[in-house]
């Protein structure tokens, strides 16, 4: 048992000479579902590296990105006279493509579907709040790629 | 007895483990830490490549116990730092690093397809490029994903020139001033409480500019902004003058927003006033002396000069550094500059200037003009682009200055460049 006390008491020695204060990087991880046409962009990514002022701005650590769980690549903010929109870049996983479209049919219904181009498809869902578009390259008739960034434009009433 | 036994053996075995992980990089902050690791290598005979430039593979180097694969350096100045592909070697320096100086600027390069990180302080600039072998991005690093990291030390001048930014006000608030000037059909000088800020005296010069009013804001209130324009004398056209003052701090406002139209050649003011706030208070010019009756100050100004290009021949940086410290001090005050690299910049074109000067030139013959109140003045040479040239061989640099005198001198400062 003794033995086993000063073990541990070495090993815990050897490694704090070898190791540094770790980061909780999960607690900085941001949803971009979140962020509405208020919110204050400075605060939303505070204790975070970021480009923002308060017209436009980007943030591009996908380390901290999320979109309803998914990681994301990066995103542009801009506030207009129009309103407030994300652009979002998202890397081009069939998963990811898969969630997106269950999860804004399941908050806005039935996306109005275009698919007059060919081996594309753009979808747009909205509401009375946003407005959100996305668009897929196809081949064969399968995910191919995102053919955009995402955008969720907050519509100004 | 048999306790301390014990203690020695797994002490030995700990440093067993430790042998082969014995130079930790971390440890570098300094050309002089790096020479000392050098040279403890150089004592342990660790082999390194010495021909063309100087690299050391493997060998017991590591990060924060993160395993280095190679490590070089071209001088003293700085080291660049490869990682071993295993075990998340980058995630682990990435996170090694943030956990040390915080989040750095992050640039990705899209096209390219580099993540790149920086972080910039006085003592260490750090750049550190993640290369993802089995990764996808960086919220999915691979075991194999590794890192490449520059390490660069800045200089280090100890001259206070070269030290300014440790001086500065770091304020929440840094609200920019700006006056944005468009004309048709005329020239126009543009005033600051009495100091002219610039002067566009015929059709060679750009139609429209933006001129930064910060660096002759002394403080917080109302300041006035004066015009005065001429219609050129052949021009059936119209002329006009557009105006705008902006503040920028998060947002831009418009402050002042204004068009003067006129048409005949006689001059034409214009005045408006603007209400700043300002987080600084600098003392500038103001408690200087009223210069309009100095019946010496031509002589003055010539010595002013004079000094200074005396100064830039001989290499006297004390002098250059007393010369030059307030101006540059309140400048960059006025337009929140902290960074170290600029006074490194400054003071490393002086010496720059040092070096290539074997002479210089002072104009002889030139106007003043003098602020509203007479405290500040600004000497433009007749015949001559500046006041004082400094030259050498492929080199030139030209010097022009807003002065003022203090009340307890009888010699002309430099307060504005």
């Amino acid at each position: 048992m003794i033995l086993l006390k000063n073990l541990l008491v070495i090993v815990l020695l050897y490694f704090s000479s070898q190791s540094y204060a770790q980061i909780d990087y999960k607690v900085l991880i941001r949803n971009l579902e979140d962020v509405t046409k208020e919110t204050n962009l400075h605060v939303f990514f505070e204790g975070l590296s970021n480009n923002m002022n308060k017209n436009e701005g980007e943030f591009k650590d996908e380390r901290f990105l999320r979109l309803y769980g998914v990681v994301v690549d990066n995103v542009e903010f801009e506030n207009s006279w129009s309103g407030r929109s994300l652009n979002i870049s998202l890397f081009d996983e069939e998963v990811d493509y898969k969630i997106f479209k269950e999860k804004f049919t399941s908050l806005y219904g039935d996306p109005e579907i275009d698919d007059s181009y060919q081996d594309e498809l753009y979808y747009e869902w909205s509401s009375e709040e946003n407005r959100i578009t996305m668009s897929v390259k196809l081949e064969e008739d399968k995910f191919l790629k995102f053919n955009d960034k995402l955008i969720i434009k907050f519509i100004e009433k | 007895m048999k306790k301390i036994s014990i203690i020695i053996i797994l002490l030995s075995f700990v440093s067993c483990a430790q042998d082969g992980n014995k130079y930790n990089l971390s440890e570098i902050h300094s050309p002089e830490d790096l020479s000392m690791m050098i040279d403890k290598m150089k004592e342990d005979k660790v082999e390194m490549d010495t021909v063309y430039y100087k690299e050391i593979k493997g060998q017991g180097m590591h990060y924060d116990g993160i395993p280095v694969s190679k490590m070089s350096f071209f001088n003293e100045n700085g080291l660049t730092i490869i990682t071993d592909s295993i075990n998340y070697s980058a995630k682990n320096l990435l996170e090694a690093i943030e956990a040390k100086k915080g989040f750095g600027k992050y640039e990705e390069n899209e096209y390219s397809l580099e993540n790149i990180f920086y972080w910039d302080d006085e003592n260490e600039n750090l750049k550190l490029e993640i290369n993802f072998v089995d990764g996808k991005h960086l919220a999915k690093m691979g075991e194999k994903d590794y890192a490449k990291l520059e390490i660069i030390y800045p200089k280090h001048y100890t001259i206070p020139l070269a030290n300014i930014h440790r001086k500065l006000s770091n304020f929440d608030l840094k609200p920019e001033y700006e006056l944005q000037i468009s004309r048709q059909n005329c020239t126009y000088e543009v005033f600051l409480d009495g100091i002219s800020l610039t002067s566009v005296v015929d059709e060679t010069y750009k139609d429209s500019q933006e001129i930064d009013l910060n660096t002759f804001l002394l403080s917080s209130g109302e300041h006035k902004i004066s015009i005065k324009a001429n219609s050129y004398a052949n021009s059936s056209e119209a002329s006009y003058l557009k105006v705008y003052v902006i503040k920028k701090e998060d947002d831009k406002e418009v402050l002042v927003e204004k068009k003067f139209t006129f048409n005949n050649t006689k001059e034409h003011n214009f005045e408006m006033t603007i209400d700043c706030k300002t987080p600084f208070n600098l003392k500038g010019w103001k408690s200087g002396k009223d210069l309009r009756k100095d019946s010496l100050l031509k002589n003055k100004v010539i010595a002013l000069y004079e000094k200074v290009g005396k100064s830039i021949l001989n290499k006297e940086e004390q002098t250059i550094s007393d010369l030059f410290y307030i101006s540059n001090f309140e400048t960059r005050q006025s337009i929140y500059n902290l960074s170290y690299k600029n006074s490194l910049a400054y003071w490393e074109s002086w010496l720059e200037t040092f070096k290539n000067t074997y002479k210089y030139n002072v104009a002889q013959n030139f106007t003043i003009e003098y602020s509203e109140d007479g405290r500040l003045i600004y000497a433009t040479p007749i015949k001559k682009l500046d006041m004082l040239v400094v030259t050498g061989k492929n080199y030139s640099r030209s010097f022009d200055f807003y002065l003022y005198q203090p009340q307890n001198s009888n010699e002309l400062k430099i307060i504005r460049e």
